[in-house]
């Protein structure tokens, strides 16, 4: 079930109603059963794989906590297994087998394992980090293990966040449904409004532009360069529309229900360093890397070698995470690559920044750092979009050696009067509702940095916040691009 | 929540509203689908042979050359599914009924319109002929809106358009589609050709032979207990497709056809290789233009039409 659909629209109207109407005491067991309902709308015979693993973490849960030393590891240990073990073989496997039929047939030999022919169960990789988080919490005692197995299976389970979070931790949210939430008119008009939001970035933005990016990414090699660059920053652009969209219309739905879901995306591309932009996007992801795996590896607390090997291993390995192929491995590694490259030439730069007097303009400065982690990220958004690697590394070839000549004959001929058209599936029309949409949401980000957007609009007078709504609403009712695209992130 | 509920309603009644007459008036734009249901049920009386099929028979088979009232209620893409449906909702109306003329392209006993780019026609068959092809999910609002099916860019460019839209020119009264195609034997080249049987295979999906076969076989069984003939067609392409053609699915095809026929008393014209049409009676490699729809049209009525009218 999509966001995106009037199924949803359907469904999230009557849980809602029926949430509110319902004592609190029966209130989990709607929830529980809507999330099943809202899971099995994609494929319904995969929700045995989540109770699979839910099963054996809810036990896991008990186990880890009424057991001490080996005992408790073995625990942790099988809960992880089956979990990265579902995940391996519906995500790597047969990505793995690819890899051996390659490595196989250098040899001049035939891969006698078969491969699979299954469906990735939808954000698989999503909740089972989410169970993860919950086994490992427990083990560290951070996590009461929780008996109800209704309440456990709803903290896996819970519809808005289930196929592409936020990825929640268990000291968050289990506690959150044996609170009462009340009927609270304020809390619901904010979680709406944070719904129409998303839902407008969506299917506004990230859908129109999803219209360039698919002509150009899924034909490389009959585009010209200057289309390969527009695509990719419109791709920047479709993705965090695409999924911040999503986050915000599950941090919305939640919110009308009394749920607090943590943030996940804050304005990532105003980041001045590659840092600082994994700290604004996909928040729930990387703090869980960071707790989980960073912190384990030893984090900063190491050698300096090692320190800069665990920083590329967790993004080589967050690369993985988003798909089982070597385009999203090159993808996280060149991330780690940025990460690593930064503290290296830290000094250095400081340096150069002084040596150039930059560091007395601090808004040039703040710009320049701006714009150049927007480039490094669109960089490696190529890898991530690109169908192969093969793709990918024409379209970085072409991007560069012929954007340049391309400019050059569409400035002549625009000069000549002669129409242009860079084949990007988009009319003209299409192409200014998604620039000026883009405009809008940059306005509103630098806005929410300053302000509290949400408050003043709830605080003004009502032809302006009417005003707001009805431009918000018209726009997705009579600008949106309705032809039921998945969320990107859902494959993951 | 009574609160809540009336200031929602009061927000969003303008809205509905405005999204009610974009409904009311996209609805009034003639389109293929509304123009030949409005053309049929007029004259659902008097129409003696019922063509039915896909665009080859809505741009090649012109009733107007026909002996006997003809009508044809083939579409862009039509599936043998839509040929059951639509037939079937008219035949106990069409007192004056002899004959239904069912076309069988390469690719029909394989084809389900939902499976392929075109599925966006199911929804208009949904909502101009209340035809709901059962795979067609509940919750899809292209069900129910004109707005979502038109998608709403093309409805506000329609609307800048005062509405002032025509999607069914050059629909004939009696079905037929007339395009002016003599310039158009540019796609006409064995590259097209090839790339049309490639498409046209792409459309073959073996695991929906068997409910389209037997979807064929209820509409003739249905026809044939009201007393109608039943004459299955295919019609004439140039040598630029079928050479690119696979072969087998053609056997299979005729020895399905034939396989009705007898069990049935149908019969089969099957004008795939007639080389009585050249290259000026197609507009491409597997439709005819006006200039052959004449000829075909005069072929099936001195052939087919004069045989039932004895």
């Amino acid at each position: 079930m999509l966001f995106n659909s009037l199924h949803f629209l359907v469904f999230f109207v009557l849980v809602t109603i029926v949430y509110f109407a319902i004592p609190h005491k029966y209130r989990w067991f709607l929830l529980l059963s809507s999330s099943c309902y809202f899971y099995m709308a994609f494929i319904p015979v995969y929700i045995l794989i989540l109770g699979f693993t839910i099963v054996i973490d809810y036990f896991a849960g008990i186990y880890l906590e009424k057991t001490e030393g080996k005992m408790k590891k073995w625990f942790l240990i099988a809960s992880l297994i089956a979990n990265i073990g579902v995940l391996a073989i519906f995500k790597y496997y047969n990505f793995l087998n690819d890899n051996l039929t390659g490595i196989l047939g250098t040899f001049g030999h035939q891969n006698p394992v078969p491969y699979l022919s299954i469906i990735l169960p939808i954000g698989l990789s999503f909740h089972t980090f989410q169970a993860m988080s919950y086994t490992i919490e427990v083990y560290r005692g951070k996590q009461k293990a929780e008996r109800n197995f209704g309440i456990y299976a709803l903290y896996v389970m819970f519809y808005p966040q289930l196929v592409a979070g936020p990825i929640e931790r268990p000291q968050n949210l289990i506690h959150q449904f044996y609170e009462k939430h009340s009927f609270d008119y304020r809390r619901i008009t904010d979680g709406l409004k944070l719904m129409a939001w998303g839902l407008f970035k969506k299917v506004v933005i990230a859908d129109r532009l999803a219209i360039a990016v698919d002509t150009v990414y899924n034909n490389p090699f009959q585009q010209q360069g200057l289309s390969m660059v527009i695509a990719t920053i419109f791709f920047s652009f479709q993705i965090f529309c695409d999924f911040s969209g999503y986050s915000d219309m599950a941090i919305g739905a939640a919110r009308v229900m009394g749920f607090r879901l943590m943030k996940n995306f804050d304005r990532p591309y105003h980041s001045k360093s590659i840092h600082e932009f994994w700290g604004r996007w996909h928040i729930s992801l990387s703090s869980w890397f960071r707790d989980y795996l960073y912190i384990s590896l030893g984090g900063n607390r190491v050698t300096i070698p090692r320190w800069y090997l665990n920083l590329f291993i967790v993004f080589l390995i967050s690369g993985l995470w988003h798909g089982a192929s070597w385009t999203f491995v090159i993808w996280g590694a060149l991330h780690g690559f940025f990460l690593v490259f930064a503290l290296v030439t830290k000094s250095m730069r400081e340096k150069l920044s002084r040596v150039t007097r930059l560091n007395k303009h601090p808004l040039l400065n703040s710009v320049l750092q701006t714009l150049l982690t927007f480039m490094l990220v669109t960089f490696s958004w190529i890898f991530f979009r690109a169908n192969s690697l093969q793709e990918a590394l024409y379209i970085i070839k072409h991007s560069i050696t012929d954007t340049g000549q391309n400019i050059h004959d569409l400035i002549l001929n625009v000069s000549k009067g002669v129409a242009v058209d860079l084949h990007l599936g988009l009319s003209k029309p299409q192409m200014l509702i998604g620039f000026g949409a883009i405009i809008v949401m940059e306005i509103i980000h630098l806005l929410q940095n300053r302000y509290r957007l949400s408050e003043w609009i709830s605080e003004s007078p009502v032809y302006v916040r009417w005003s707001i709504y009805y431009s918000v609403i018209l726009s997705i009712i009579f600008l949106g691009v309705y032809e039921n695209r998945q969320f990107i992130y859902f494959q993951f | 929540m009574v609160q809540l509920f009336k200031k929602a309603l009061i927000l969003l009644i303008p809205v509905l509203l405005l999204m009610a007459f974009f409904e009311y008036e996209l609805r009034k734009i003639p389109n293929l689908y509304n123009t030949k249901r409005a053309s049929l049920e007029n004259q659902l009386d008097s129409i003696s042979v019922l063509v039915l099929g896909n665009s080859q028979t809505l741009l090649g088979v012109n009733p107007e050359y026909f002996s006997m009232k003809g009508f044809t209620l083939s579409n862009m893409s039509q599936s043998i599914f839509y040929d059951k449906e639509l037939c079937l909702k008219y035949i106990d109306r069409m007192k004056s009924l002899k004959c239904v003329i069912i076309n069988i392209s390469y690719f029909s006993l394989w084809h389900q319109l939902h499976d392929d780019k075109e599925g966006w026609r199911d929804y208009f068959y949904s909502q101009f002929w209340d035809i709901r092809y059962p795979e067609l999910k509940w919750h899809d609002s292209k069900l129910y809106s004109l707005l979502m099916l038109y998608t709403p860019q093309e409805s506000v460019g329609y609307a800048a358009h005062f509405f002032n839209e025509d999607f069914s020119q050059n629909l004939n009264r009696n079905g037929w589609l007339g395009y002016d195609t003599l310039q158009n034997n540019v796609f006409i080249s064995d590259s097209a050709g090839k790339e049309r049987a490639e498409f046209h295979d792409g459309l073959c999906w073996p695991s929906r032979y068997d409910e389209i076969y037997s979807t064929l076989e209820t509409l003739v069984d249905e026809c044939r207990k009201q007393q109608v003939e039943v004459v299955f067609i295919t019609t004439p392409v140039l040598p630029t497709y079928y050479k690119f053609i696979d072969r087998e699915i053609e056997r299979k095809n005729t020895l399905a056809i034939n396989g009705l026929c007898n069990k049935y008393s149908c019969k089969y014209f099957n004008y795939f290789r007639d080389d009585r049409f050249t290259e000026k009676d197609f507009y491409d490699n597997d439709h005819l233009n006006f200039i052959g729809a004449e000829k075909f049209s005069g072929i099936i009525n001195d052939e087919i039409i004069s045989e039932i009218k004895r």
